[in-house]
C-alpha cells in the first residue's frame, strides 16, 4: 500500500483542494498550483474530487511503487519514465509492484500531479491536508518529501477505481496505461504564456506608461519564485502613491508591485494581508497557467472584462465536469 | 446607516469593503460586525472574510449557481455588491468583548536585541519604553503576514519606529515587535523586518489544538511584564 522516495531535487508536496475558512487568521489556502491538472489527475483514476494528491515540482523524483497501484499523472515540468522510456501522461495507469518511476527534465510546465486510486494518507490540519510549507503544516509531516518518506495509501480504491483496474487491457506483468485518457488542457504549457487579468485596486495610480507596459512588455519569473509567489523581471512599474499603505486582504493572483517597482504574483501559498499596490488580479481561469511557470519562463498580460473573467472560469469548470461525467458514463455509474 | 463606505472587485472572486483610509476603533467594530454577520449569515457564494484596518476583503464563489441565479442576468459580481450592502443594512452590532487578553512579556536583553536601539531612537530610556509598551490597550486590527501574527494598534506616538533596514532572516517565535505605531507578535521562526523587544513565552499560534489561535480580530490585548524566572516557568508548562 506505499510508494517509496528513492529521491527527490525540488520541493515536492501532498496537496488537496486547499485551507478554507482561516484566512481572517493569516492561513493562507494553500492547495495546488495548478488545479486543473490536480483535478484531471484525481478523476483520471476514479478519485472523487479533492483526493490527496503529490505536486511534483520540475524534475529529479524517483519513487519505488511497493504494491500494485492505480495512477494517473497530469501536469508538466517533468517527464516521468520508467526504465528509461517515458509513460502515458493524462490517462489511468496501472503501476506494478517493484516498478521505479523517475521524472526526467522537460522544457515545458513547473508541476505534475500524481494521484493514487483511494488517496494518500496526509496529516489533516484545520480540515485540510494541503501543505503549508512555512507554517510546517499538514500533507506529509508539514514538509517536503525526501529520501527514503514512505507515502500510504489513505483508503482502499473506489467502486470507480476498481472498475478501471478491471478494465485495463495491460500485460500483467509490467502494467500500463489505459487506451483512452483524456487531452491535456492545450493552453496550460504553452511556451508563450498569456495571464489576462483585472485591474488591481490600485491600477489606476500607476503612471499611464507603466500601465502601458505592463499589458505590452513580457516578462519573466524570476528564481524567487515559489508557491507563495512568481516575482517578475520586467520594466520598472512606478505609481504616484506616497507613503505606506494599510495593509488590505489580498488572495491568490493579486500582482503586488514592491517598493523597487518590482511585480509579484500571489499564488497558492501566498499571504492574506498585504500593503503594497496592487496593479492587477490575475483570472481564476488563468492561475493554473501560472502554476506552470518555472523560473526563466515568460509571462505576457492581457486585460479582460469582469465578465469575460466569470465566463472564462465557468468554461474551465465546465471541461473539467465533462471530462468526469464522461469517465463516469464509461464505467456505467 | 449612513457611513461612507467604498466596495471594490478584487479580481474574479473577491471584493473589499473599506472605510476610509486611517485606522479607528469604531470602523473596526463596523467590519468586525460584517465579517461576524457575513460568518453566521452567509449570502449564497459565500467563502470567507478578511479583515484589516480599515476593510474587509470577502471571498466568494462565481459559480455559485444561486448566486447567479439572484443576478437574474446581471453580472455576478453587482450581485455580490447587492448582498454586501443588505448584509451592512440588517447586520447587528457585535457585543464588544473589551476584556483585554493579557499576555505576558520578557523584555530581557537575550529576548529583546533591538530594545536598546528602540530606546534610542525615541529619546527613552530602556524602562520608560517597557512602561509604555505595558500600559497600553491594543486592538487586534488585523491577523496576516504569517498564520496567527497579529497586528495590534496604536501603540502612544512616543514609541513610533521604523523597521529594521534590513530584516532578520529568522525571527524566533513568540517574539514581540514594534514597527511604526504597531506591535505585534511572531507565532513562528520566519524573516521579519520589525524591532524586536521582549518575548512572550504564550503560543499565538499552535496548529495542532483545536482552537489554534489565541487572538482573533477585534479583541483587545494589553502586555505584562514578567522576569526571566516566571518566563521559564510558564516555558515549561
Amino acid at each position: 500500500m506505499s510508494i517509496r522516495v528513492i529521491g527527490s531535487l525540488y520541493p515536492c508536496t501532498l496537496q488537496d483542494m486547499g485551507r478554507q475558512g482561516f484566512r481572517a487568521f493569516g492561513v493562507p489556502l494553500s492547495g495546488p498550483m495548478d488545479p486543473y491538472s490536480f483535478h484531471l489527475a484525481n478523476l483520471l483514476c476514479g478519485n472523487a474530487a479533492g483526493g490527496v494528491a503529490l505536486e511534483i515540482t520540475l524534475h529529479g523524483l524517483v519513487l519505488l511503487f511497493e504494491e500494485d497501484m492505480l495512477i494517473a499523472l497530469c501536469g508538466g515540468g517533468s517527464v516521468p519514465v520508467i526504465e528509461g522510456e517515458p509513460v502515458a501522461c493524462f490517462r489511468p495507469l496501472l503501476m506494478r509492484r517493484g516498478t521505479l518511476l523517475a521524472f526526467r527534465p522537460s522544457s515545458e510546465g513547473c508541476r505534475m500531479y500524481l494521484a493514487v486510486a483511494g488517496g494518500f494518507q496526509a496529516d489533516r490540519i484545520m480540515g485540510s491536508a494541503a501543505t503549508y510549507l512555512p507554517a510546517a503544516i499538514g500533507g506529509f509531516g508539514g514538509r517536503a518529501l525526501k529520501k527514503g518518506d514512505l507515502l500510504m495509501r489513505a483508503e482502499h480504491p473506489g467502486t470507480l477505481s476498481s472498475r478501471m483496474l478491471a478494465s485495463l487491457e495491460v500485460t500483467p506483468r509490467t502494467g500500463g496505461p489505459a487506451s483512452w485518457g483524456s487531452n491535456p488542457f492545450p493552453w496550460l504549457l504553452d511556451s508563450d504564456a498569456l495571464l489576462r487579468f483585472l485591474p488591481g485596486p490600485e491600477w489606476s495610480d500607476f503612471s499611464a506608461s507603466s500601465r502601458l507596459q505592463f499589458e505590452t512588455d513580457l516578462f519573466h519569473l524570476t528564481d524567487k519564485s515559489d508557491r507563495m509567489g512568481c516575482q517578475l523581471k520586467g520594466p520598472v512599474l512606478t505609481h504616484q502613491l506616497t507613503g505606506e499603505m494599510l495593509s488590505t486582504g489580498v488572495c491568490p493572483g493579486t500582482v503586488q508591485v514592491t517598493h523597487a517597482g518590482v511585480p509579484i504574483i500571489l499564488m497558492a501559498d501566498g499571504q492574506t494581508t498585504g500593503g503594497y499596490p496592487r496593479i492587477a488580479q490575475v483570472i481564476s481561469a488563468d492561475l493554473p497557467v501560472c502554476g506552470q511557470r518555472r523560473p526563466g519562463s515568460s509571462i505576457r498580460f492581457r486585460q479582460v472584462s469582469m465578465s469575460e473573467a466569470h465566463e472564462l472560469h465557468r468554461l474551465r469548470m465546465r471541461s473539467l465536469m465533462q471530462v468526469g461525467q464522461s469517465i463516469q458514463l464509461r464505467y456505467g455509474l | 446607516m449612513d457611513e461612507s463606505i467604498n466596495i471594490y472587485p478584487l479580481g474574479d472572486r473577491a471584493v473589499t469593503v473599506e472605510w476610509g483610509r486611517a485606522p479607528d476603533p469604531l470602523v473596526h467594530a463596523r467590519l468586525i460586525s460584517l465579517h461576524t454577520h457575513l460568518c453566521r449569515h452567509p449570502f449564497p457564494g459565500y467563502v470567507e472574510s478578511v479583515p484589516a484596518y480599515v476593510s474587509l476583503t470577502i471571498i466568494y464563489d462565481p459559480l455559485d449557481p444561486i448566486l447567479f441565479a439572484r443576478a437574474c442576468g446581471e453580472s455576478v459580481s453587482e450581485q455580490v455588491r447587492r448582498e454586501v450592502l443588505e448584509s451592512l443594512s440588517v447586520m447587528e452590532s457585535v457585543p464588544a468583548d473589551r476584556m483585554p487578553v493579557t499576555i505576558p512579556v520578557c523584555y530581557d536583553r537575550d529576548f529583546g536585541p533591538d530594545l536598546s536601539e528602540v530606546a534610542n531612537m525615541c529619546g527613552l530610556s530602556v524602562d520608560e519604553v517597557i512602561d509604555i509598551h505595558v500600559s497600553g490597550v491594543y486592538r487586534v486590527y488585523m491577523i496576516g503576514f504569517v498564520p496567527g501574527f497579529p497586528y495590534l494598534g496604536m501603540m502612544d506616538p512616543r514609541l513610533d519606529v521604523s523597521r529594521k533596514s534590513s530584516p532578520r532572516m529568522q525571527v524566533a517565535p513568540g517574539s514581540v515587535a514594534m514597527a511604526g505605531r504597531q506591535t505585534g507578535i511572531y507565532p513562528l521562526t520566519v524573516p521579519g523586518g520589525w524591532q524586536i523587544i521582549g518575548r512572550t513565552p504564550i503560543r499565538v499560534f499552535d496548529p495542532c489544538e483545536s482552537n489554534p489561535f489565541l487572538l482573533k480580530p477585534g479583541m483587545d490585548v494589553r502586555f505584562e511584564r514578567i522576569d526571566r524566572g516566571l518566563f521559564e516557568k510558564l516555558t515549561i508548562q
